[in-house]
């Protein structure tokens, strides 16, 4: 198989910018971005960076991006990215080069840091081991897989434009702790998560289910946190306000209410209200206001009676 | 072809252009659309949030009544296409989710056994309609247009749901936009977010997100841009205003809803397909583009 890396280079010391640079590899069919990279460094150009450990898609050290999007060098065969014969590889995205493929990890790493990623004890000392079901741990097994490679943290769209974002990994690894029955601090790092630019940043735009080598599908994570955070009442937030009008107004009329969403969400703020009115006359006079009290669809009765047999059920 | 049409919140809310262009765009290529008018909301991931089997008996009721009466669903929101995707995927795949969702059911004298799929009227145009018979309707070649695709997110992610596309390196929009003779314009933004989720939520972080994928297509050399989805619709149009005083750059960028970009192709008037309505104004553009 032969291969053209077209590959990003940046060495801060030398250069001004970041440049591409081609090297034409023969690899064996089946091989590995990672195989092709080594054999680049050991025989063709020594002074090419990039992180590497196990081989084996468990360390989580040689991420970077393939063809703009993030993955590790191990695990990723070549030959389906192939196009024209071109392999493009880049550093991970949202974080500065350090040198070519090897970024500083640390705005990652802070925001790991900030979930308190251990088990906090309870007050009490257990006077025997935890035991904990199948059906506890069962939530847990997902997010349990993250190998922090920071895939999903690269190519984050909400991270893109906020550094401040706790970004996929962190919120997946809050909830696999808020989850946890062992674990003494749920009620806390509930509230924390949910108060920061965390819990309810997210837009789900499942670049990092997408992504995630370890399929821990963080932005399922991110779901099942929110709901753990409404059901422990940590309600006065708009990202909860927002969750719980919507529910409402589907129950109500069957349909989303486009007018009253978004005034519950802020909480009849009268800053935020302001700041809302002048796109509502252009879109009023653009005759795209919708009415602010919605008819019910037909039948909405039997909605009303399906979503009240399902919670029952929860 | 004929589908149980599902319109979402949205089309019959802020943007009804989009419902009025697909029924007219529909009329024209001869696509029978059923309106489910008794369909509920797809829940929108927000339903999920507070309870995935509540989420799961709403979208199960739109997927029985398509069932009764024989229809796949077609939608013309990204947001409703992943979810009802993602209840079929379950409800077809899990029995045991099905036995409790139709137990719910049949509090209402419904129950779904898992024959029906959910398409979106992108992929229904290319697959179930064909692009070459959609060329042959063209009346009016967009030739001055170089047009943006935007994806947005849940047409494309989680591929696993959605299957149409590769999420990284999707072509759909593009093969329908060159089919309708303008010139598809490629940019970093296109697969990105739009931000419309956290739009009320965090409404600097969406305006960044919104700004930033505007910006790329316009200076990559578009003249105007197109979305499957009225979500981003909303955020690239409706707020690009506030996207623009956010990133401090006037832009000026028309965004079509596809059935919009279609019905133009085929001759029909901007004045049926509501362009009115677009707060952008395209006039200009088509005018220059020589697209009446």
């Amino acid at each position: 198989m032969e291969v053209r890396f077209q590959i990003q280079r940046f060495d801060p010391e030398a250069d001004r910018r970041p440049y591409t640079k081609d090297y034409d590899v023969s690899l064996f069919d089946g091989a590995t971005v990672l195989d092709g990279l080594i054999k680049i460094k050991d025989e063709m150009d020594g002074t090419l960076s990039f992180r590497r450990s196990c081989r084996s898609a468990i360390c989580g050290s040689c991420a970077v991006r393939v063809n703009g999007n993030a993955m590790l060098a191990c695990k990723t065969q070549i030959q389906p990215h192939l196009r024209n014969g071109v392999l493009k590889v880049a550093p991970l995205g949202n974080m500065r080069v350090i040198k070519d493929l090897v970024v500083d990890m640390t705005p990652f790493w802070q925001q790991i840091r900030g979930i308190q990623p251990w088990l906090a004890t309870k007050p009490v000392v257990p006077e025997r081991e935890n035991i904990v079901s199948q059906d506890k741990v069962e939530p847990l097994l997902k997010p349990a897989q993250c190998i922090m490679c920071a895939s999903c943290y690269s190519d984050c769209n909400v991270a893109e434009v906020d550094k401040a974002f706790a970004g996929p990994a962190a919120l997946a690894k809050g909830f696999r702790f808020v989850a946890d029955v062992r674990d003494g601090a749920s009620g806390e790092r509930i509230k924390r998560m949910s108060g920061a630019r965390a819990t309810w940043e997210c837009s789900r735009c499942y670049t990092c289910t997408e992504v995630c080598p370890k399929h821990v599908a963080p932005l399922d994570c991110i779901s099942l946190l929110r709901g753990k955070t409404i059901a422990a009442g940590v309600t006065d937030t708009p990202g909860a306000r927002h969750v719980e009008a919507f529910v409402e107004s589907v129950k109500h009329t069957g349909r989303l209410n486009e007018v009253s969403l978004p005034l519950k969400t802020r909480g009849f703020d009268p800053k935020a209200l302001l700041s809302m009115a002048p796109i509502a006359i252009k879109m009023t006079i653009k005759g795209k206001m919708p009415l602010p009290i919605e008819r019910p669809i037909p039948e909405v009765e039997d909605i009303r009676r399906i979503m009240e047999a399902a919670e029952e059920d929860k | 072809m004929r589908y149980a049409y599902f319109t979402g919140c949205v089309a019959k809310g802020t943007t009804p252009e989009l419902n009025a262009s697909t029924l007219k765009v529909a009329e024209k290529l001869g696509i029978e659309l059923e309106e489910m008018k008794s369909a509920s909301c797809c829940g929108a991931g927000m339903v999920d949030e507070y309870s995935e089997d509540t989420a799961r008996a709403l979208n199960g009721r739109t997927l029985a009544l398509a069932e009764r009466d024989g229809l796949n669903i077609l939608t013309i929101c990204n947001v409703c296409t992943l979810n009802l995707r993602k209840a079929n995927k379950e409800l077809k795949e899990d029995p045991e989710l099905r036995e409790r969702t139709n137990k719910v059911l049949g509090k209402i004298g419904l129950q779904y056994n898992g024959g029906v799929d959910v398409t979106q009227f992108l992929w229904a145009l290319i697959k179930d309609y064909g692009l070459d018979k959609l060329k042959a309707q063209v009346k009016n070649p967009l030739t001055g247009l170089k047009i943006a695709p935007f994806y947005g997110c849940q047409i494309l992610r989680p591929s696993e749901l959605n299957g149409f596309d590769d999420p990284n390196n999707p072509t759909s929009l593009e093969s329908v936009i060159t089919a309708l003779g303008a010139e598809p314009v490629d940019y970093d933004g296109k697969t990105k977010c739009c931000g419309f989720l956290i739009l009320t939520v965090y409404e600097e972080t969406a305006m960044a997100m919104t700004g930033r994928h505007l910006q790329q297509a316009k200076e990559a050399g578009a003249n105007c841009m197109v979305t499957p989805c009225p979500l981003c619709h909303i955020n690239l149009d409706i707020y690009q205003s506030k996207a623009e005083s956010q990133i401090g750059t006037k832009l000026g960028l028309p965004v079509f809803h596809l059935p919009q970009l279609v019905g133009l192709a085929l001759g029909m008037q901007p004045a049926t397909l509501r362009l009115t309505r677009n707060m952008v104004n395209p006039y200009k553009l088509l005018h220059e583009a020589g697209v009446k």
